[in-house]
């Protein structure tokens, strides 16, 4: 054989040894161990029970999306200041991205526009004014609201003295709710006024007492869960006549709704707004297409309704 | 068809050794690579697929064995609390609830309550120990409905949140009941009531939660109307998020069925479970199967190249073996066509090349020897006819004769010079004879006589001379000029010291298939050892005389007739010499064909 036939065949038995080893030890073609990613989701409230369904949902994805979630609450409900505080931590933590309910729609623009510029923020159930986020998952409060007063108004609650409770913290979903409230109660002959409280826990219930016994009103209508959750408690434990209606739901609520003290909820799907929370942040880092708003569905629940299958699905989600 | 195949065969018959070799192996080489391959690869891809299916079917059987195990538990609950406590307890007489206790502390993982309640929905009894919420109607739920509705059987029901009793701690449970219709007695009476079991349904999770098929596949359970009861992403399915194809599994027999669901493909193992009739569904993705494939499938192709590579590499070796010494001699031949016979032909390679190396080699010399044997051959014969030619042109000869000529017509003897130069004239015209070679024995005879003519004038008849031939002979061929030279010869060397009484005769005569010419002399004879050089030593200068010589004389003849022929000496000293002349009984026609073969 030529000595150029040799040098040939020479290079080509490298080649193949070379790819041979390739093939054996996997050094391309198997599919890269994926990437873990850290995904932090802090909320605006303090007990575990009433994000429950949200952090199931949350957790779900991350189990199945290879994500380490991290997931925090406040010591005090709707703390804002806690919240920029612990939302600024966890990105200097070195999150991937972070997801956010918002305790504050105002107080909270400049921390998720800051951290915008690195990692993806998605706002769950509750957003900043200022649309810098990333994605915005929730459901359609304005039509909670409006839904709500549809019900009212179908028990028939007219000419009826409402009040209308909210914190003091400005939530944006809070606000649509609102309006979306008053846009149907407006046309309505209720007389209607705002109520704040300043704490919750016993001390929201001292204050509502006190706002109660300042205005008698017959109906209540709380529009944060936790009000709703203390509202209900106040009206059971003193056997008050006060009407109750609301939105949001946990066990507590499903068992007052049940004993008829709250005369109708809406809940939304927080096992939804957690998942697609933390699949959106994956998609975003993932730098996949994400939608602007993602709407989750809600449904009003009262005594009659409440066992009914699909409401019970939503309601009572599986608690692992 | 048939036109291209003949096309592509004699494309290919006339392509070189090597190439052919190389191309007919490879091709094998690569059709057998190939087909193994092939054959390998997909006795892998079936053996791998079958693997996988046996393997389902073995975990959704260990699986429903479990759940089987389960729900018979429950079951049995349910019997042994019918059997032997309600019917054989009179209400109005005792209660139930120790035993109900017992059966419930027992089972307390599995269960969330048992109770008994009666027609109206009235509750009976119930452990543990609760309070009915106020608001149930118990004889409204669908448990209690469906259990009413077939009294024999013991009907499970899907996964519902329990709706009966008042908890402090506003927990709900999910739970799967199982009811069925009693007979129960008080004060002797029968009345009809409802038993419920109601499971715990994390019970049933716990059996299918962490079961794994393969990568990413997973198990559910649906009931017999294909209503999910579990499945790993339960509430992303009551939430619209996933979509699951239980619908359609609700067809499926048991056993290994492929669908595509969603754009992917999935295995499907079904198994039913016994006496509920749920399905235990097991879904793996094709692609976990598949995933191995490519892996294999670079294997294959790898191994495949490689041994090509091998092929080309070992065949490039061996057909170079073969067909280099091939080639090599090839290019030898080639030399060789152009005529250049000093080629050395190449010999190597196996045994039966390097044999035709060998022959064609000796093939070569031969031819060179032949080539040379020719141009020496043709060579001397030029040379001798032109001696030949030389010595019919002899200028001494021709001087003395003219000379004689001359003395005699100055001396006024005319008759004797015109008979010279008759002789003369007569002798030149023979011995040109127009050019031919061949001339009959009679006109060489008369040359002879010509030239004796001449000669014994001018040796003042030193000798005699006697001309004899047999009259068939006359006729027959000769060379010309060989009688000539042997007279010559016969007068220098014989008559040299003779003083009259030389004699010279000449006779032709046959024998047989012969001719005969013979020169005989009464000279001084021829020594021995001279007579054997004398027709073959080259070195003899020329003599004095017209003649060549013998052995002039000896090569023509040979070298027209054959060695057969040619001269014979005989010579006694002081007696004489005969100088036969040997030739083929030919006649003139048949000897000029005979030269023109040659």
């Amino acid at each position: 054989m030529t000595r150029r036939n040799i040098i040939v065949f020479v290079f080509l038995l490298c080649v193949f040894a070379v790819s041979f080893l390739v093939l054996t030890f996997d050094v391309f073609g198997e599919q890269k161990p994926k990437e873990v990613l850290d995904i932090s989701f802090v909320v605006r409230g303090k007990t575990s029970d009433s994000w429950a369904s949200m952090r199931q949902g949350a957790e779900q994805a991350a189990s199945e999306m290879n994500v380490n979630l991290s997931f925090i609450t406040l010591t005090e409900e709707n703390d804002a200041q806690e919240q920029v505080g612990l939302f600024d931590r966890e990105v200097i933590n070195g999150a991937d991205a972070i997801l956010v309910s918002a305790a504050d729609s105002e107080a909270m623009i400049d921390p998720v526009k800051e951290a915008q510029r690195e990692i993806p923020v998605i706002c769950v159930e509750s957003k900043v004014y200022d649309d810098s986020f990333t994605s915005y998952i929730s459901a359609d409060n304005y039509a909670m609201g409006r839904r709500l007063a549809d019900e009212l108004i179908e028990q028939g609650y007219v000419r009826k003295n409402i009040a209308v409770v909210t914190y003091e913290n400005d939530c944006d979903n809070i606000n649509r709710r609102k309006e979306g409230l008053m846009d149907t109660l407006s046309r309505t002959n209720n007389a209607v006024s705002f109520w704040t409280l300043k704490s919750d826990g016993t001390k929201g219930i001292r204050q509502l007492q006190e706002l109660l016994n300042q205005e008698p009103v017959d109906t209540i209508v709380a529009l944060d869960l936790s009000i709703l959750e203390l509202a209900a408690q106040m009206i059971d434990d003193n056997e008050l006549e006060t009407v109750l209606f609301g939105i949001g739901a946990t066990g507590k609520v499903a068992y007052y709704v049940e004993q008829g003290v709250i005369s109708a909820t809406i809940v939304q799907n927080d096992f939804a707004n957690g998942y697609l929370g933390v699949q959106s942040a994956v998609d975003a880092i993932m730098k996949k297409p994400v939608e602007k708003e993602i709407r989750v569905e809600y449904r009003l629940i009262n005594k009659d309704n409440m066992y009914k299958i699909e409401n019970q699905r939503l309601l009572f989600p599986f608690v692992r | 068809m048939k036109e291209r195949f003949h096309r592509i065969s004699k494309y290919y018959k006339k392509k070189s050794i090597q190439y052919m070799i190389s191309i007919s192996f490879t091709m094998v080489a690569l059709v057998g690579m190939i087909f193994m391959g092939l054959a390998l690869y997909l006795r892998f891809i079936d053996s791998t697929e079958k693997m996988i299916k046996e393997d389902n079917i073995r975990v959704i059987d260990q699986v429903n064995l479990n759940l089987d195990g389960y729900l018979r538990n429950m079951m049995r609950v349910s019997d042994s609390m019918y059997y032997r406590v309600i019917k054989n307890t009179d209400l109005a007489v005792e209660g139930m609830d120790q035993e109900m206790n017992l059966l419930y502390e027992t089972n307390r993982d599995q269960l969330v309550s048992i109770c008994v309640f009666s027609e109206s929905g009235k509750l009976v009894e119930a452990s543990p120990v609760s309070r009915m919420k106020k608001t149930v109607k118990a004889n409204q739920q669908d448990w209690f409905v469906s259990a009413m509705n077939k009294i024999e059987n013991l009907h499970f029901s899907a996964p519902h949140v329990q709706n009966l009793f008042e908890d402090p701690d506003y927990r709900y449970r999910w739970v799967v009941s199982l009811s069925r219709a009693v007979e129960l007695t008080q004060d002797g009476e029968i009345h009809h009531g409802v038993l419920l079991v109601d499971m715990n349904f994390s019970g049933i999770e716990q059996l299918f939660k962490d079961v794994n098929l393969g990568a990413s596949g997973y198990l559910y359970l649906m009931s017999d109307e294909g209503e999910i009861i579990y499945h790993p992403r339960q509430q992303l399915i009551y939430s619209g998020l996933l979509e699951e194809n239980n619908l359609q599994a609700v067809n499926y027999d048991d056993g290994n069925h492929e669908e595509t669901f969603l754009g992917e493909e999935r295995l499907v193992t079904v198994k039913t479970v016994g006496y509920t009739g749920w399905k235990i569904v097991g879904i793996t993705p094709m692609q976990d199967i598949t995933a191995d494939y490519y892996h294999i499938r670079s294997f294959v192709v790898f191994i495949l190249l490689f041994t090509i590579f091998l092929m080309i590499f070992a065949n490039l070796f061996v057909s170079s073996r073969i067909a280099n010494p091939i080639k090599s001699l090839e290019r030898s031949v080639k030399e060789l066509e152009k005529g250049s016979l000093d080629v050395d032909i190449a010999v190597g390679g196996s045994y039966e090349i390097q044999h035709l190396g060998k022959t064609i080699r000796k093939m070569v010399q031969q031819m060179r020897q032949l080539m040379e044997d020719i141009v020496a051959e043709q060579e001397s014969k030029r040379k001798s006819e032109l001696d030949a030619l030389q010595s019919q042109i002899n200028p001494h000869f021709l001087y003395n004769t003219l000379d004689s000529i001359v003395w005699m017509i100055e001396n006024e003897r005319y008759p004797e010079a015109i008979n010279m130069v008759t002789a003369l004239a007569r002798l030149f015209r023979i011995s040109l004879s127009k050019g031919k070679n061949i001339i009959s024995v009679e006109d060489e005879l008369e040359h002879a006589r010509n030239y004796m003519k001449i000669q014994q004038v001018r040796y003042k008849n030193k000798f005699t001379v006697e001309f004899s031939a047999q009259p068939e002979t006359l006729s027959l061929a000769t060379i010309k000029l060989i009688v000539q030279p042997l007279l010559e010869n016969a007068i220098y060397h014989g008559m040299e010291f003779m003083d009259g009484d030389g004699e010279i005769k000449v006779s032709a005569y046959l024998e047989g298939e012969d001719l005969y010419i013979d020169v005989s002399d009464n000279g001084i004879g021829i020594p021995e050892e001279e007579i054997q050089v004398l027709l073959t030593d080259e070195t003899r200068v020329r003599g004095k005389g017209s003649g060549i010589g013998l052995r002039n004389v000896h090569q023509r003849i040979q070298l027209y007739f054959g060695k057969e022929y040619g001269l014979m000496i005989n010579s006694e000293p002081d007696v004489g010499t005969t100088i036969r002349i040997h030739l083929p009984k030919l006649s003139c026609e048949d000897a000029i064909a005979k030269g023109e073969e040659k």
